[in-house]
């Protein structure tokens, strides 16, 4: 709960705050542009500070970049002022290992970095062995003995042959040797053959090897939530 | 001019309210860690009873931001933290009179003469095992290093001492690994075949099959390869079957003896009883091996009547999927047993008789809550991968 309030007002002060200022700044100063003659195509408003519009833009956006730093950084103070004064279970020592599943199947697993739960999967090559691309050597192979994830883990199935998923499993653990990508925002457009986050890894699998597309969304990336709640996979066991 | 005063006020008002929060919760305790000076200091290194390692998994490294800490414990409980870069199932390790610790891309030697921080390329993300050979006076680091370009796998050994830290590499993923007189035990192969092995921890990899164990199959290791006079022990699950067996295996002979260990009445099962730590989840003293299995049981095996049985059970044990941190650590006919204490959300290291098993102490640990919050903070989860008694 305070940790809801901390963001929550951090929250205010980057949007709730700098919103307003930039459009009521902006409309002020629209309010006292000088008329252009219509007739001069692709002339750009001039402001009455004698600043391009595209200029003043760039001044604000500064000054929004500042203030947003400034903001991030008064949240992350506060995030470890109401992290000290609140109790976690266990004292936050509570861990679980993924452990077995079958050839092809994958986890999902929370995973935060820079306060952002991004999520990771990554695939079962066999019922022991995972193998995931991890930032920035690429990919690897990990007995899914040793694997800890957070809570709210799920292990999923892709509903398809077992040939497919043998495939798919078998191109992840011998095909790849590439480095990891952080491009997460556009990666279904990337290459297969190319570098791969661990999102990218296991849809390029399955569209490969089974015509399976493993993004809910279709969006312009493939994220690990994607793969996770795609309609052609099916829940097997949640942590 | 408007523009510039809402801007300049809006400005200052933030400023105010960063200086603000800033100066009210930098009031508040500090969470204190060790400076490499301080890991280098006499009483720590003397003092130093037990060290404890935690880390991020690498899935929490993508920003660079991911953790590691050694936790040195002394004979009163008293912790001290050493906070390093992230390095999953990383190591700790000990001689009598030093430190060797490494994160994802440095190793640091500790002792009487000062701290060295060696700067290693390429980064790790995966520990795997640790060893000192006293014979040529150098520390050994085994990583899981991954795929490498040329779709090969690739184990890495970091190998140095206070003059400098190199890196060879072993053209295998481990699936199981161990030590035992100044080697390296390891199993290696492919689905067809995989074999148990063994390599001299000097600077060159030079690898000796010892004997072939056939298809993996389903097979995963659940502890350390142990080795005890001429004989070696695996201790492998089937995740098919749902059992767990004893490998006993002849070094000149080659002659392999199963024992079944443990059958297990589905995954969950299974899962629940994984060991706290595979690496130190085994060994033998007095002819019987011991493993301690993912909810405080401690099975006994006595190999040469094939006898298996539930030693005695650690107090206090998680009993579910949710494990709390616990850690084992064998030596000379003592377990270890890191454990945590619901009733006063505390932890401690019980010290039991593997013989007998009774518990002989109780120590608990204080400072460690430091640690869990600045891992909270930074929304971080840190799981402990290592643990040592000196």
């Amino acid at each position: 709960m305070k940790r809801f309030i901390a963001f929550a007002l951090a929250g205010i002060l980057v949007i709730g705050v700098q919103s307003p200022i930039r459009a009521s700044a902006v409309q002020q100063q629209k309010n006292e542009i000088v008329t252009i003659q219509s007739t001069v195509p692709g002339e750009e408003l001039v402001l009455s500070t004698r600043l391009l519009e595209k200029n003043f833009n760039e001044l604000l956006d500064k000054k929004t970049e500042k203030q947003n730093q400034l903001s991030i950084r008064i949240a992350k103070l506060l995030a470890e002022h109401f992290g000290k004064n609140s109790k976690v279970q266990g004292g936050g020592s509570a861990n679980y290992i993924i452990g077995p599943s079958e050839s092809g199947d994958f986890f999902y697993t929370p995973a935060s970095t820079a306060f952002v739960n991004h999520g990771h999967v990554g695939l079962y090559y066999s019922s022991n062995t995972i193998v995931e691309s991890i930032f920035p050597t690429g990919v690897r192979s990990i007995s899914a003995n040793v694997k800890m994830v957070e809570k709210g883990a799920v292990v999923k199935s892709v509903s398809t042959t077992d040939a497919v998923k043998q495939n798919a499993a078998n191109w992840v653990y011998t095909q790849i040797g590439q480095p990891y990508s952080l491009n997460f925002m556009n990666n279904r457009n990337t290459g297969h053959m190319g570098a791969k986050n661990c999102s990218k890894l296991i849809w390029s699998a399955y569209l490969l090897y089974g015509g399976l597309d493993l993004d809910v969304n279709k969006g312009f990336g493939v994220y690990p939530r994607d793969i996770r709640d795609a309609k052609q996979t099916t829940f097997i066991r949640q942590i | 001019m408007k523009k510039k005063l809402i801007i300049a006020g809006i400005t200052a008002l933030l400023v105010i309210a960063f200086a603000t929060a800033y100066y009210a919760f930098s009031r508040h305790h500090s969470i204190e860690f060790l400076s490499g000076t301080d890991l280098s200091d006499p009483d720590l290194l003397r003092d130093t009873a037990a060290i404890l390692y935690f880390s991020t998994t690498a899935n929490q490294d993508t920003d660079r931001d991911g953790l590691s800490f050694a936790v040195f414990v002394d004979q009163d409980g008293n912790s001290k933290l050493w906070k390093m870069e992230g390095l999953e199932l990383g190591t700790v390790f000990a001689t009598k009179d030093s430190f060797f610790l490494a994160d994802r891309s440095h190793v640091y030697l500790a002792d009487s003469n000062g701290t060295k921080t060696f700067t290693m390329l390429p980064e790790e993300h995966t520990g795997e095992l640790t060893d000192f050979n006293e014979k040529d006076n150098l520390f050994y680091s085994i990583y899981n290093s991954g795929f490498t370009d040329e779709g090969g796998y690739a184990s890495n050994i970091r190998y140095g001492n206070e003059h400098g830290f190199d890196t060879i590499q072993i053209p295998h993923y481990l699936q199981m690994s161990g030590k035992a007189d100044g080697k390296l035990l390891m199993v290696i192969g492919d689905d067809d075949h995989i074999s148990l092995q063994k390599m001299p921890l000097q600077q060159n990899v030079q690898l000796e099959e010892i004997v072939s164990l056939g298809p993996i199959g389903e097979r995963v290791g659940l502890a350390s390869i142990l080795k005890e006079g001429d004989y070696y022990y695996l201790i492998m699950a089937d995740t098919e079957k749902l059992t767990s067996e004893v490998y006993r295996i002849h070094e000149k002979t080659k002659e392999i003896v199963t024992f079944p260990l443990t059958t297990y009445k589905d995954i969950n099962e299974y899962i629940i009883r994984l060991p706290y730590n595979l690496r130190n989840a085994a060994t033998i003293h007095d002819g019987m091996l011991y493993y301690a299995d993912g909810i405080g049981d401690v099975h006994a095996l006595t190999p040469e009547t094939g006898e298996i049985h539930i030693a005695f059970s650690l107090q206090g044990a998680s009993q579910g999927q949710m494990k709390m941190s616990e850690q084992t650590y064998f030596r000379d006919g003592k377990l270890y047993f890191f454990r945590y204490h619901e009733s006063s959300d505390t932890h401690s290291i019980d010290t039991y008789d593997v013989t007998t098993g009774n518990l002989l102490s109780e120590l608990p640990i204080k400072g460690l809550d430091d640690m869990y919050y600045y891992a909270q903070t930074k929304h971080k989860r840190l799981s402990p991968y290592d643990f040592i008694v000196r």
